[in-house]
């Protein structure tokens, strides 16, 4: 008796682990596994920022118009500029993009991730979140809303230049 | 046989804490204005938030932080 309830205690604690609500967010440091590096597009010769947005987020439309001003004033043979829209909706994704290009609010290549498979790799503890990536590895992020977030990104790559030139 | 149960009433609460758990990227719906507490009119919204105040004595937290993003 003493036994089945010892094997049944065990078995109710790995169950609980299993199902829990626990997330393993991808963190600075991290590697970003080939499948999702693939997805991303991810460029081999250069950094690359990952900005994961959608429409219903307000920070993100904040967000969105400073890192397009970084885009066209860094942007290019060293960094290159990813953005990941995670609405499931592709219809409100693109009017989003639509309404923010013609508004010049957006001017990078965007993922729509509507299956929302990259994020949930990514599992992003806030939104917006952005990363920063070098040879598939995390060596940057900024999660939730950011005041300033062009500067955040902008120091982040001139400490990576200096250190990893 | 006290011990496991123990320990497992100790552990339970700790993993079982929702039936669901919303992710960041997932708050689409509660971003909405239809999810506040006046719907689509805020009138009404603050309204409800100044009764509710009235009677609890406090206020705040029927948001999502940072605009619906969760991110605060």
């Amino acid at each position: 008796m003493k036994v089945h309830l010892k094997r049944a205690t065990q078995g109710v604690f790995l169950a609980c682990v299993l199902t829990s609500p626990i997330s393993f967010a991808l963190e600075v440091g991290d590697a970003i596994d080939t499948k999702t590096a693939a997805a991303l597009n991810l460029p081999t010769d250069k950094v690359a920022v990952v900005d994961f947005f959608a429409e219903w987020c307000e920070s993100c439309r904040k967000e969105l118009p400073l890192i397009s001003k970084l885009n066209t004033r860094l942007g290019g043979d060293e960094v290159e500029f990813i953005g990941v829209d995670t609405d499931d909706s592709e219809a409100v994704a693109i009017a989003f993009q639509q309404e923010l290009t013609s508004q010049g609010n957006l001017n990078f290549n965007v993922i729509n991730d509507t299956d929302q498979s990259i994020v949930s790799t990514f599992q992003p503890l806030g939104f917006p979140a952005l990363y920063i990536i070098k040879n598939n590895k995390i060596v940057g992020a900024h999660i939730g809303a950011v005041d300033g977030i062009d500067l955040a990104i902008e120091n982040d790559l001139k400490r990576l230049m200096e250190t990893q030139p | 046989m006290s011990k496991h149960l123990l320990i497992l009433a100790l552990c339970a609460p700790v993993f079982l804490t929702a039936c669901s758990h919303v992710q960041p990227w997932e708050k689409a719906t509660l971003a909405k204005s239809t999810m506040k507490p006046g719907g689509p009119v805020p009138e009404l919204g603050v309204f409800d938030q100044h009764v509710y105040y009235s009677k609890e004595a406090i206020q705040g937290g029927t948001g999502v932080g940072g605009g619906g993003c969760g991110c605060n």
